[in-house]
């Protein structure tokens, strides 16, 4: 049922027009296409939202056939010191592409926070001197990683993570071309444990139509090796009423099925954020979670540091402890 | 495993309330078959043929694809030939290595002031470099004192550095200024396949023979540093004058804005390079560094430290970030050139004015903006007149992006809806009796997960801003406290770690907002609260320059950093050392123990620091000092922590 290739790739927007979120920026990527001279650019944003697609597809609009020869793409797989800087960029800025009129190469940095900064300095220059035949399009998760020098030197572009509306509306335009039987709450499901990561929620997909064939929570869950958010809720509402007992079971039980402490408590931490509670209580309950999260990271990750969670959450609604 | 309650959408209590399953699933039918148009469409383009679709993308491709203008072609080619021909017309290769280049901008310029620009190839950035003093959007008086250097003739060779932020104008001021006076620029600038004619013989009798099978790399690294000081060698004795150009010797000066990457981690060698320079020359060099807050190594204190400037007598000039107003100049300035259309002037000047605020003193940043401002209402290609938005939207590239103060505002001024929600309400009564107090009438206008979302500030920053506003907004003390509270939980944490991890600065930041976003309540909303300027966080910049000391105290006693950990090296020992007057070994030592006495010199009780001079370089014997007054370790505490709070 699943093809060989990934999901992700074959569902890859190739124009603007397609890409999903970001709405704002991408329209002004479009104005671009169509006029030629892009500034340089620095895509900063979370994982899976559509960076290095936009940057494809805006050198794919600018270049049309020549795009092959016209793009040059290096990632963090590539190795990025200086030298390939000073080469391989340089090369590839100073060769002579027929092109479009008005248009110009472009060179793509994924993940160019990932780069030395001597590679950062080195490219610098390069961006200024090759500037009337060849742009840059950088794309990195958080853009102060990133030296000022070329930060200044380009256009700063900020994508946001996607919302579950729009993550949901392109997971269902892939299951009608697929074919994929799933229930309502699969999808939900998925795009609970994606995050506003649409490439975590394609593959979650794609995995879980592989492994079996119906996309309902349950599997989806089981796929992701998450404790269901069901409980993790129930635990939480249990906490804000002070019910120890049922908040405790409820982690005795995620830990004996097997679950590592990170899932459990980054689990906690998603389902505290859009559970239905007072405000006052969220905010309390999210301090606590992180501080547990906090021990977990540092190598505590017992269930007694779980437990004392739960201990705490409800002391928070303890009218004995004001 | 206790039984799920139900298999349907109902675990979710609100975050799905939004989607329309209905509907989003038409959509994805109909844009499923839009895909499939396209890809049909495409493969007839790649036939060349045009399709007479009426699709907005396939338009895109087929004005990619179709035969290009012919007037754009021509005016390319000039271009192209005029960028190309002055790289080798000065000096033929054999007299000067062919990593130097002769800065040839102003040429350029004058190539685009043609009609063509409509439709030119060169960023907006570089499109209108300011070509005369009268250009500039600068400070008069920094643009003074760097025409002021130019000016000064004298018989010793001359250095000049100018340092600042990225975009504050260094490059072009300089440009400008030579341009206005018929001065030419040599720059240097670094390249990698000049490495074939070292590795060959060349008139350099050094690298004759035997030492083509060494490592690439070590010939790559070494030919670059050397390549960097037979230019500056060439530059000092070839006759250029001899080339075709009418202008004199004098009339050049060299620039360096890049280094070879060797200097970077050996600045000792650049240093060796310029001193051997002192005798005979007269040529000046003009280093251009920026300031690069986020890396020590690749800053001016790096390259060239205390000692070196005083040792070189290189004249320093620091440009500050640009004042807004300049900045709006030096946008109209390009609003002009570029002939857009506005509806009218005050409109523009407002705008011009949000788009210099938000650059932050950076004027590149603000001529991005304002391409991008640009862009908006242009719809098409090719149209001639431009428009200028004038409509009151935030000057930030994205709209739906957050500036900092914007999102600031939100958090703090903490705006709740007018109406409750039904969820919302069932939420807040779940509050046991005794909390009642805390609870709130309405939700938040804006929910803070989503602005920490949509401005881009890293946890750490976040943090700091709200820090350094918070008290201007709380309504009372109890809920200062919290607040703060709040914020400090995570701060220290997230610092201290080794590593880093993403999932706890989250929590750090989603706390800081969350936290200020409630504790701000005030009953009659934020109305009488008034207008608060927001002020940016002094946090990081004193974080920033406390790790730039650090750096740099580390550097001065590299000797000691084998047995003393960083730390205490520079809370602990360096005080003491300054306490005692200790004999330093060079002015960097001095410097970083100048520090250190500053403020403490009031209560000094050292006999033999009794005389003014903040280093004595008479020298005391450190341990009999140490075994005349034990007690004072405690004075070393105290001074220790009010260093590491300064």
């Amino acid at each position: 049922m699943a093809g060989s290739e990934p999901w992700v790739e074959k569902y890859r927007p190739q124009n603007l027009a397609d890409i999903v979120g970001n709405e704002d920026t991408v329209k002004r990527l479009q104005v671009f296409a169509k006029q030629g001279n892009v500034p340089n650019i620095i895509i900063a944003g979370p994982p899976g939202c559509g960076k290095t697609t936009s940057v494809l597809a805006l050198a794919r609009e600018l270049l049309g056939t020549s795009f092959k020869d016209g793009v040059m793409e290096l990632n963090a797989s590539n190795d990025r010191g200086i030298d390939v800087v000073r080469d391989k960029i340089k090369n590839f800025a100073k060769q002579q592409v027929t092109l479009p009129g008005g248009r110009q190469k472009m060179i793509i940095l994924d993940e160019a926070d990932s780069m030395t900064e001597g590679a950062q300095q080195a490219l610098r220059r390069t961006m200024e001197v090759y500037s009337k035949t060849t742009r840059f399009a950088l794309a990195c998760n958080q853009s102060d990683k990133i030296i000022e020098p070329i930060q200044s030197r380009c256009a700063i572009l900020r994508y946001s993570k996607l919302s579950d509306a729009q993550l949901l509306s392109r997971l269902l335009e892939v299951c009608t071309v697929e074919q994929v039987k799933y229930a309502d709450d699969g999808l939900e499901a998925i795009v609970f444990t994606a995050q506003g990561d649409m490439r975590q929620a394609l593959n979650n997909l794609q995995s879980t139509v592989a492994g079996f064939g119906f996309v309902n929570a349950e599997n989806v869950f089981k796929v992701c090796d998450e404790p269901h958010p069901e409980l993790v809720r129930d635990m939480l509402i249990n906490c804000s009423q002070g019910k120890l007992d049922e908040a405790y079971k409820v982690v005795h039980h995620l830990w004996k099925l097997g679950y590592s402490p990170e899932d459990i408590i980054g689990n906690i931490f998603r389902v505290c954020k859009i559970v239905n509670l007072p405000e006052y209580i969220k905010l309390e309950y999210i301090k606590e979670i992180g501080l547990t999260h906090a021990r977990i990271i540092e190598g505590v990750g017992s269930l007694l540091q779980l437990s004392g969670l739960v201990a705490r959450l409800c002391a928070k609604v303890d009218p004995k402890r004001v | 495993m206790p039984k799920l309650k139900k298999s349907g959408s109902g675990w979710f209590d609100s975050s799905f309330a939004k989607l329309d399953f209905h509907s989003a699933s038409a959509a994805a039918s109909s844009s499923s078959q839009k895909q499939q148009q396209q890809q049909q469409m495409k493969k007839q383009l790649e036939k060349a043929e045009d399709s007479g679709s009426d699709d907005s993308d396939i338009v895109i491709l087929s004005v990619v694809k179709g035969p290009p203008k012919k007037t754009d072609n021509q005016s390319n080619r000039k271009r192209k030939l005029s960028g190309i021909a002055p790289k080798t017309e000065s000096f033929s290769p054999a007299t000067l290595p062919s990593s130097s280049a002769i800065w040839q901008r102003d040429k350029e310029v004058f190539d685009f002031k043609a009609p063509t620009v409509k439709k030119s190839t060169v960023p907006l950035l570089d499109r209108f470099p300011p070509v005369s003093q009268a250009d500039l959007a600068m400070h008069p008086k920094k643009v003074a004192e760097v025409a002021g250097w130019l000016t000064t003739n004298s018989k010793s060779p001359r250095i000049l550095l100018l340092t600042g932020p990225p975009g504050s104008g260094k490059t072009a001021t300089l440009r400008a200024i030579c341009n206005d006076r018929r001065i030419t620029l040599v720059e240097w600038t670094n390249t990698s396949e000049v490495d074939v004619f070292f590795q060959r013989p060349t008139d350099d009798s050094e690298w004759r023979g035997g030492r083509r099978d060494d490592d690439q790399y070590e010939v790559k690294s070494v030919s670059e540093t050397k390549q960097f000081a037979e230019f500056l060698r060439r530059t000092d004795y070839c006759g250029w004058s001899q080339s075709n150009s009418v202008s004199s010797d004098a009339d050049r000066i060299v620039l360096v804005e890049e280094l070879p990457n060797k200097f970077y981690e050996d600045p000792q060698e650049l240093h060796e390079i310029l001193r051997s320079r002192l005798v005979g020359t007269r040529r000046p060099i003009v280093f251009i560094v920026s300031d690069v807050a986020s890396s020590f190594k690749l800053g001016p204190r790096q390259l060239f430290p205390p000692a070196v400037v005083s040792e070189l007598n290189i004249h320093e000039i620091a440009f500050n970030a640009v004042a807004s107003s300049y900045i709006q100049k030096g946008l109209k300035r390009a609003v002009d050139k570029l002939g857009a259309s506005y509806s009218n002037a005050a409109n523009l000047k407002t705008r011009l004015k949000e788009i210099a605020e938000a650059a932050d003193g950076d004027i590149r940043s603000a001529i991005f903006k304002l391409e991008f401002a640009l862009n908006e209402k242009n719809a098409l290609g090719g149209a001639s007149k431009k428009s200028v938005s004038s409509s009151a939207e935030a000057s930030g590239v994205d709209r739906h992006a957050l500036d900092v103060f914007r999102a600031l505002g939100k958090l703090l001024y903490a705006k709740r809806g007018p109406k409750p929600k039904e969820a919302f309400t069932a939420a807040e009564n779940l509050l046991p009796p005794h909390l009642s107090h805390l609870a709130r009438p309405t939700p938040l206008e804006s929910d803070p997960d989503d602005v920490i979302d949509r401005c881009h500030l890293s946890a750490d920053k976040l943090t700091s801003f709200l820090h350094e506003n918070e008290l201007d907004f709380a309504p009372d003390l109890e809920s200062a406290q919290r607040a703060l509270d709040d914020l400090s939980l995570f701060d220290a944490s997230s610092r201290l770690w080794d590593v880093r991890e993403d999932a706890v600065e989250r929590f750090g930041g989603l706390i800081a907002a969350k936290s200020v976003a409630f504790w701000n309540f005030r009953d009659g909303g934020p109305k009488n609260l008034g207008f608060h300027q927001m002020r940016k966080a002094k946090a990081t910049q004193v974080r920033r320059e406390a790790d730039l000391r650090r750096l740099e105290c580390l550097r001065a006693f590299d000797d000691y950093r084998n047995c003393w950990p960083v730390d205490s090296l520079t809370t602990v020992l360096t005080p003491y050392l300054a306490l005692m007057n200790a004999r330093v070994k060079d002015y960097d030592q001095q410097r970083v123990l100048e520090w250190h006495k500053f403020p403490l010199r009031q209560g000094r009780r050292y006999g033999a620091g009794a005389n003014t001079s903040l280093v004595d370089l008479s020298g005391v014997n450190q341990d009999q000092r140490l075994s005349e007054e034990p007690d004072d370790v405690m004075n070393i505490e105290s001074f220790s922590d009010s260093d590491s709070s300064d």
